[in-house]
């Protein structure tokens, strides 16, 4: 258990007109990977520590170390005051206020990992890896991951709050091979609970729907590329609107001028058709949390609502700022990162689309799963490529392809939005900002756009 | 700077283990120092010390691995414990049969004093007067920089009486730079490491990173057709990471490699010479030694436009039958193919004569996207780049996408650039390449 001593004692340290805060964290961890049935690794880690801030007449100094002593806590405050010190004046300076939290919360879900056999472990990520091996699958790769850190937040405006992160993932990829290329489809598991997401036969069905999945692209060759009609399923709308949109709309590159939301409060950034939402108080969703790493609790945010824009992500700082009430957005990766602006659950909200969105498309491709992208949240030109593709002709699905990327400029996509789907899904993923990864979830429905830029041969 | 721990002391404790094992342990230390500068003024800085031990084990034919950033001689004792009893029950199967044997050399990681003793207000006022110096006149609207340097420092050893110690410094700064013209936003960034901190060139990074934002405004789409392909240092680096990962022998191995089966092939045009070079003066990416306690070696990549070796890990040497290479490196706890410095050979062309040799093409400045890792097909986005025609250059591009295969690619190189850039650990100068399609959305 995290002791409250130090916080105290921290408090203690910081100058009674500055702010200051400090994260305690305890982590642990397992992770096993198996590829074709074999136990490729198995490994275990630990980690402790804390990092402190403070904030002296608008400057932030920060410090963190890896021991949990009021020792260190002073030898951190000291170092985080040299730099306050010798760091040149802030170009603006705000006051702000923190409405302060108390509270304290046990580990609240069912099992916890820490306290589950590594053979048990070991046998969530061979159950998956053999459901994905079908006839045709020419290798699988299957991760198992769990970790579970204990925090602790404090600061010099009374807020007190201790909490649980678990994070258990299972990632199960499937290759197949053909004469052209070999070709692979990954399929998760993910939650923010406990050991209990593996109940039942939740292993098989991820490792049997990576498999399935693989086996359709045998024979697929790349899309041509072009100008098209597209559908987005739910991990393509996802990863568009946490990547191309959701970065863009983080506090913090708004003010630091690279955002093209910047200016855009109450106008118009996409079709009438588009909502979003970031939203961490989801039960059991990869990316929920009770309390961000500043200790403000998580709430949700209607980022864009109507096609208009309504709100940022905001830290303590940056909400100040921007002169709001902070909504719970700042995250930090670990003990050791500050906390900065950060989504947690973003997604387009359903709409009302019963049937297939494909269905008055001439030519077009469907695009499914997400392998990888990236964006310029500056200029919001982004790339986006699928796992795979499928064409459409006249309204009608037909052949899967390779390779296909959607690319643009987000606000651009974002206004050629015609059609929304009414189903939600969730696909957990891991966000990297200024070298902090953190858990979070995309998702969505099933959305058209018109006339977009698809990368391929 | 005090360390926590030698190479003799870890060498003691492996000993002192109880347990038919091989052992292999790594103890990292790292400080660091980093500040952030945003739309032209100090925004944050922060001081870290971190600590990493790493425990592998292996006990008949079984591998585990315990990490912890706790030490003392009491917690190693209690990891040694830990992936031993890890490696007994549910241990890795399908790993290597033994740890390094190979004695390792000393004294090849660049260390400088300036960056070990640097101050962290010294550095803000120096990226200051930078941000200060830029034009700000026109069409610039945020600029903001990042820097940071530190030490690492590993001490290592295993139960085959191999032991070794390095310790390296870095530094780097990079600079994004948002350009506006009406409702147009555009932006560029440039990056610069080196293991001096004195030696950054802070106002070439910020003038560098302005003049492609400020350039990039204005962009219309290209049309759609076959021509010559530029790309700048920056553009090469993404290509040759992408080859340096298709030579990983644990890929190769999976058979998910498009270099697989060509191992001593003619792969490249005689003009392209890559190599690894692990002892570069000013890289923070120089090593003696592996994350394996393995010696590097600096060695053709390709040479001759032949493909000379696969890159190694202890684990896809045993798979492949062939010697380690060096290239085990760690990232988290397990290890995976990785290298030192990758270099690509400059040629004799400065950037004006190899855009004179383009009859229509497009100059790539930077891309996000990487070829499939197993065809080698490359679809990659022009996230900042310029339409060519005549060696001139006509207007920067937008929603254009060249699409070409790394192999037809390597084959079909026009020209090299004498210019050399370093991104991370790739050094490449600027490539000229013929043959690739440029899909665009004019006619």
């Amino acid at each position: 258990m995290l002791d409250e001593e130090l916080v105290d004692h921290f408090i203690s340290l910081v100058e009674p007109t500055d702010f200051g805060d400090i994260r305690l964290g305890v982590s642990e961890g397992t992770t096993i990977e198996v590829n074709s049935g074999q136990v490729r690794s198995v490994s275990g880690y630990e980690s402790a520590g804390f990092g402190v801030r403070v904030r002296h007449k608008g400057v932030w100094g920060f410090a963190s170390s890896s021991r949990l002593t009021k020792e260190a806590v002073g030898d951190a405050v000291e170092k985080a005051y040299k730099i306050v010190h010798s760091a040149p004046k802030p170009s603006e300076d705000v006051d702000f206020r923190v409405n302060p939290s108390r509270e304290k919360l046990g580990y609240p879900w069912r099992t916890d990992p820490r306290g589950v056999e590594i053979d048990e472990k070991l046998g969530v990520a061979m159950r998956a890896d053999r459901a994905a091996k079908l006839q045709d699958v020419y290798s699988t790769q299957t991760t198992y991951q769990d970790s579970v850190t204990e925090w602790l937040v404090g600061n010099t405006s009374g807020t007190l709050v201790h909490f649980y992160a678990s994070y258990p993932r299972l990632i199960c990829s499937a290759f197949v091979k053909d004469e052209f290329a070999t070709q692979s489809v990954m399929q998760s598991l993910d939650a923010n609970c406990g050991f209990e997401l593996f109940d039942g036969d939740a292993p098989e069905r991820v490792g049997g729907r990576a498999g399935e999945k693989a086996v359709r692209l045998l024979g697929a060759r790349a899309v041509k590329a072009g100008i098209y009609d597209v559908v987005l399923d739910s991990a393509m709308t996802g990863v568009y609107t946490h990547e191309a949109f959701g970065h863009a709309s983080e506090a913090d590159l708004v003010i630091a001028g690279t955002s093209v939301l910047e200016d855009k409060l109450g106008r118009k950034v996409g079709s009438e058709v588009v909502n979003i939402v970031d939203d961490p108080t989801i039960q059991g969703v990869r990316g929920s949390f009770p309390f961000d790493q500043e200790g403000t609790r998580a709430k949700k945010r209607n980022i864009v609502e109507a096609g208009v824009l309504k709100s940022y992500l905001h830290t303590l700082e940056t909400a100040a700022r921007f002169r709001v009430e902070p909504n719970g957005a700042a995250r930090a990766m670990d003990f050791s990162s500050k906390p900065i602006a950060r989504m947690s659950n973003t997604f387009i909200v359903p709409g009302e689309h019963k049937e297939e969105l494909y269905e008055d498309i001439k030519l077009g491709v469907m695009f499914s799963g997400f392998q990888y992208g990236y964006v310029d949240p500056g200029s919001g030109k982004f790339m986006f490529k699928a796992q795979y593709g499928q064409m459409i002709r006249n309204g009608e699905l037909e052949e899967y392809v390779r390779d296909a990327a959607l690319a643009g400029f987000t606000l651009d996509v974002l206004s050629k939005i015609d059609a929304v789907g009414s189903n939600l899904s969730f696909e957990g993923g891991t966000c990297g900002k200024n070298g902090q990864w953190v858990p979070c979830s995309t998702g969505g429905p099933h959305v058209r756009v018109r006339g977009v830029v698809v990368g391929g041969q | 700077m005090l360390w926590l721990v030698d190479s003799d002391s870890l060498f003691k404790a492996i000993n002192s283990f109880e347990g038919d094992a091989e052992l292999e342990v790594c103890v990292e230390e790292r400080t660091n120092g980093s500040i952030i500068f945003e739309r032209g003024g100090f925004k944050y800085a922060e001081a870290k010390t971190a600590q990493a031990v790493t425990v592998r084990c292996l006990v008949s034919g079984k591998m585990a691995t315990v990490r912890s950033n706790q030490f003392s001689e009491n917690v190693l004792e209690t990891l040694l414990k830990r992936a031993y009893k890890l490696a007994g029950g549910a241990g890795s199967t399908d790993c290597q049969s033994h740890f390094s044997v190979r004695s390792v050399p000393e004294g090849v990681s660049p260390y400088s004093e300036e960056t070990a003793h640097a101050d962290l207000g010294e550095l803000s006022k120096r990226v200051l007067e930078a941000v200060k110096a830029v034009d700000k006149k026109q069409k610039v609207y945020s600029i903001s920089v990042e820097a940071d340097y530190g030490v690492r420092r590993v001490a290592a050893a295993n139960s085959n009486g191999v032991s070794g110690e390095w310790r390296t410094t870095y530094a780097s700064v990079s600079a994004e730079v948002v350009s506006r013209q009406g409702d147009e936003q555009a932006s560029g960034w440039k990056v610069a490491e080196s293991n001096n901190v004195n030696e950054l060139e802070f106002e070439s990074v910020l003038s560098g990173a302005t003049e492609l934002a400020v350039s990039m405004l204005g962009a219309k789409s290209a049309p759609t057709f076959k021509g010559q392909l530029l790309m700048d240092p920056y553009a090469s680096c993404l290509l040759v990471d992408s080859l340096a990962e298709a030579m990983s022998g644990e890929e190769v191995f999976k058979g998910r490699s498009f270099l697989s089966g060509k191992k001593g092939s003619k792969v490249a045009s005689e003009l392209f010479v890559l190599r690894e070079d692990n002892s570069m003066p000013k890289s923070p990416y120089s090593r003696g030694f592996d994350d394996e306690l393995v010696p590097t070696s600096s060695k053709h990549l390709v040479q001759s436009g032949v493909l000379k070796t696969y890159l190694h890990s202890l684990y896809s040497a045993e798979k492949l039958g062939e010697e380690p290479t060096g290239n085990g490196f760690r990232d988290g706890a397990d290890i995976s193919v990785g290298t030192t410095n990758i270099v690509v050979e400059p040629g004799p062309n400065d950037v004006s004569s190899l855009l004179n040799k383009i009859e229509k093409g497009i100059y790539l400045i930077r891309t996000g996207d990487r070829p499939n890792m197993s065809t080698g097909d490359l679809s990659a986005l022009v996230s900042m780049g310029y339409y060519v025609e005549k060696g001139e250059i006509l207007y920067p591009v937008r929603e254009t996408m060249v699409g070409v295969n790394v192999l037809d690619l390597l084959k079909n190189v026009l020209a090299v650039g004498s210019d050399i850039s370093a991104l991370g650990r790739t050094v490449t100068p600027s490539l000229l390449f013929d043959e690739v399609s440029v899909s665009g959305g004019r006619a």
